[in-house]
């Protein structure tokens, strides 16, 4: 198991960055390209999820722990806090009737949302616990699951 | 990374631009591609074709400021045609659900000779 942890200023210049420097490392554990890309569209979403979300400024932090082995991926997301992101609402328990309107009126539909579908459909586990103090994202991705939808 | 933009005229088509994108249309490119294609649309360009195939990134912001330059021209009875997508963007659009609104072909001269009831359907909009 190979650990990893960062910590970044909570604003969206410092996203592509992170974004690639994990994906690269995860090409050293198993995930073949597809799945490289997909990792790095995971965290993209999530971390602008969290610089949108979370507080911003005044040396606010995303906080990034990722563990590897060889296959395997699971990452956690933490943002520091600010507006309370309604999971409930924007995502956890609407997933089918928010897939069904995605899939008729797509123009319509909040960016977000339609963030946290692809990433829900790129990684093999999705958690996400909204607090007052931060909301915190965990992934799981396995490489050779590309193909799960 | 970041992303480029070049913008052009055709010789032959002179009421189309070709636009090349270059990089990663992510939250930053997509501020970038706004601030330039929304005034060139806004000069009266409502036929555009985007040449992706140096784009090598794009998130669901990207799509969106696509989306919203998208509806812009169709707004005005113009199209937007996209060239030369690669298959790991292709996968992204489709799981946003956009693909049956946008007209994509391999190449600029398949863009240009769909006049609309060509030999390659460009499915509309559906509002």
């Amino acid at each position: 198991m190979t650990e990893l942890k960062m910590a970044i200023p909570s604003e969206f210049n410092f996203v592509p960055g992170v974004r690639t420097c994990i994906a690269r490392i995860a090409s050293n554990f198993g995930f073949d390209d597809r799945e490289t890309y997909h990792i790095e569209t995971v965290i993209d979403e999530i971390c602008n999820n969290a610089v949108e979300y979370g507080a911003r400024g005044r040396g606010s932090k995303i906080i990034l722990a990722a563990k590897f082995k060889t296959g395997e991926m699971d990452l956690t997301v933490r943002d520091s806090g600010r507006k309370k992101f309604n999971v409930e609402k924007v995502f956890k328990h609407n997933i089918q009737l928010l897939q069904e309107r995605v899939s008729k009126d797509v123009l319509e539909q909040p960016t977000r949302g339609r963030g946290l579908i692809i990433v829900q459909k790129l990684v093999d586990k999705l958690e996400i616990k909204p607090s007052w103090s931060g909301t915190i994202v965990r992934i799981i991705k396995k490489a050779g699951n590309a193909n799960k939808n | 990374m970041g992303l480029e933009i070049t913008i052009k005229g055709l010789n032959q088509h002179p009421s189309i631009k070709l636009i090349g994108l270059k990089g990663e249309l992510d939250v930053l490119g997509s501020k970038k591609l706004t601030e330039e294609l929304l005034p060139i649309i806004a000069e009266g360009n409502f036929y555009l074709i985007l040449d992706l195939h140096e784009l090598v990134y794009i998130n669901i912001t990207g799509i969106y400021s696509l989306l919203h330059c998208f509806t812009k021209v169709k707004e005005k009875g113009g199209f937007i045609k996209f060239i030369a997508i690669n298959e790991r963007i292709k996968e992204i659009l489709d799981m946003a659900g956009i693909m049956r609104f946008i007209c994509i072909y391999d190449t600029l001269d398949e863009a240009l000779m769909d006049t609309g009831g060509g030999k390659i359907k460009c499915k509309e909009i559906s509002k």
